[in-house]
């Protein structure tokens, strides 16, 4: 068994045994909410860690999943998995129409432009209050396939940490695949990538386009399991959010995402008696990041460790 | 081809000759890097065309080129120096590998088996061009030899037809230099048709079958190294008109 394989198994073992230690329903309830963020942030620093662009709007395809959850099952009946489904269509066939203009942008201009987007994206889930409750939210349905859905948070772990897993696997496979070496390239340097036939903008896109849907996966996940959502899923806190957690687990790091996600999730429901500081308490943590780590806390352990445990 | 009110190269008729080593030369400014853009599609030129294998592949992207068998190393060192240095030279075999998104997502076996065949392929070139012993290591911290030579082994791994070495012994040491033209001679011996733009005259004078020399982008000459050292014209562009 390769190495990649050993650790995913034990991923696997991890995950299989966690419920048991898990003290009880809040802190399974935190794991959850863990896990959903997790999946939206592996695809984010697909595009930002690995492919080196810069996305300040990721939250509105996150809202894309979360509102399509909401609004097509609760008002048009359609079964929640077939909702999901068109989120991920509806998140990757934005992607891919906005992608290959927005993404020839570099710098600030490319984060300006993601920016807006996210705007976008929030503006229209708040004005649309017909289908979507408007800034006062709206409640969704259960998640079901067949008539059985998970339940309660114990039935929910299985399902999101399936989902996690899976994630985990598919972004590791294609970090290490060549189309995850074409990405680096281009991260490095663009001429060099077009050097060896590496089509820039379309790399860069299919990028843009695997992280949106994983985003837009993550908010179906999280409507269906919270029940209810207000256009602070597509919100720029929300954007930034995600991208904290990228920087502070670490950039082009798959693992450094699961953790990013950890920390940042659980730290907020730890200081819950700072309710409403906790954008300063994240743009504290970037701060802190970018000058003492600016790797991020996983690529800078595997690098002490003697870069072994690179993912 | 022109940049806004400079005429960076005009009239130039170049052919580059199969299985040959062949050097561009001329003082500082003169078009030589603008020519080898031009040619591997960084520019798209304002006049003139390019010609491979007799199609119109003017304004052609680089990555297109690239797909044909074009290759290039840069003046300024283009190395991703947060890769491994053998994931560098593995890069370079992107042509030649299963680029379909869900192949990769899913971990097809074909996938991972051309994977491997381009990493085996890889640590070849490394060892062809003498950096094998950095394979893993990161490229960033590599010395500036072995980046120069990375850069030629990234270019080997593509299979190029065509080689374009932009100053290859740029800022490399006497010894350094006499490898590199040792290395030059055995690509060439490979088959690959090696241009190069440089300044070092023994380098070039040592390496080339033919030379094209620009002056203020303009053709000078056009030659052997000795028609080339005897023209008139070139001594003066290089000792100044008297």
């Amino acid at each position: 068994m390769s190495a990649r394989w050993r650790v995913l198994v034990g991923f696997a073992v991890l995950l299989a045994l966690l419920p048991l230690v898990v003290p009880n329903s809040f802190v399974l309830d935190l794991v959850n909410r863990i896990a959903i963020n997790a999946i939206a942030v592996i695809g984010l620093n697909l595009v930002m860690g690995y492919a080196g662009q810069v996305s300040l709007g990721h939250a509105a395809f996150f809202g894309i999943g979360a509102y399509l959850s909401g609004v097509l099952p609760s008002q048009y009946g359609w079964p929640p998995v077939a909702a999901l489904g068109a989120g991920l269509a509806a998140a990757g066939g934005l992607a891919f129409a906005v992608g290959r203009p927005i993404l020839r942008l570099k710098g600030h201009y490319l984060a300006m432009a993601t920016l807006g987007l996210g705007i976008i994206g929030a503006i229209v889930v708040t004005n649309e209050s017909r289908w979507t409750g408007g800034p006062d939210g709206m409640p969704v349905d259960a998640l079901t396939l067949f008539g059985h859905g998970p339940g309660n948070e114990k039935g929910w772990y299985a399902v999101l940490a399936v989902a996690l897993w899976l994630t985990v696997w598919l972004a590791q496979n294609l970090v290490d695949s060549p189309v995850g070496r074409a990405l680096r390239t281009l991260h490095g340097s663009e001429p060099a990538a077009q050097s060896v036939g590496i089509d820039v903008p379309k790399y860069k896109v299919r990028a843009f386009v695997v992280a949106a849907m994983l985003a837009s996966f993550a908010g179906s996940l999280f409507a269906h399991y919270v029940g209810f959502i207000t256009p602070q899923v597509s919100s720029f806190m929300h954007s930034i959010e995600l991208v904290t957690m990228v920087v502070v687990g670490g950039m082009a790091s798959v693992w450094g995402s699961v953790l990013g996600a950890a920390l940042l999730t659980a730290l907020p429901q730890l200081l819950a008696d700072f309710e409403g500081w906790e954008m300063v308490l994240f743009g504290g943590l970037l701060v802190v990041t970018m000058v003492l780590l600016p790797r991020g806390v996983v690529p800078t352990l595997a690098r002490r460790l003697g870069g072994r445990a690179r993912a | 081809m022109r940049f806004g009110g400079v005429q960076a190269l005009a009239g130039i008729s170049y052919l580059v000759q199969p299985g040959r080593v062949q050097s561009v030369i001329g003082p500082n400014g003169a078009g030589k890097t603008t020519l080898f853009n031009v040619i591997t599609g960084v520019y798209r030129p304002t006049e003139g065309r390019v010609l491979l294998d007799g199609d119109d592949v003017s304004g052609q992207s680089p990555d297109r080129l690239a797909r044909r068998g074009v290759a290039r190393t840069f003046q300024n060192l283009q190395v991703c120096l947060q890769m491994s240095a053998l994931d560098n030279v593995m890069a370079g075999a992107h042509r030649h590998l299963g680029q379909g998104l869900l192949p990769s997502l899913l971990h097809l076996r074909a996938t991972r088996r051309a994977d491997a065949q381009a990493r085996d392929a890889a640590m070849e070139w490394m060892r062809f061009v003498g950096v094998d012993r950095y394979a893993l290591r990161d490229a960033d911290g590599l010395p500036y030899g072995a980046l120069k030579r990375l850069e030629i082994a990234r270019a080997l791994a593509s299979k190029p037809r065509l080689l374009f070495l932009d100053e290859p012994a740029a800022g490399l040491n006497p010894t350094e230099k006499v490898a590199m033209r040792d290395l030059i001679h055995a690509i060439s011996e490979r088959g690959v048709t090696v241009v190069l733009v440089e300044h070092d005259m023994k380098l070039v004078m040592g390496v080339s079958e033919r030379i094209l020399v620009l002056d203020y982008g303009r053709k000078l000459a056009e030659g052997s190294a000795d028609e080339v050292r005897a023209n008139p014209d070139v001594v003066a562009a290089y000792l100044g008109h008297g």
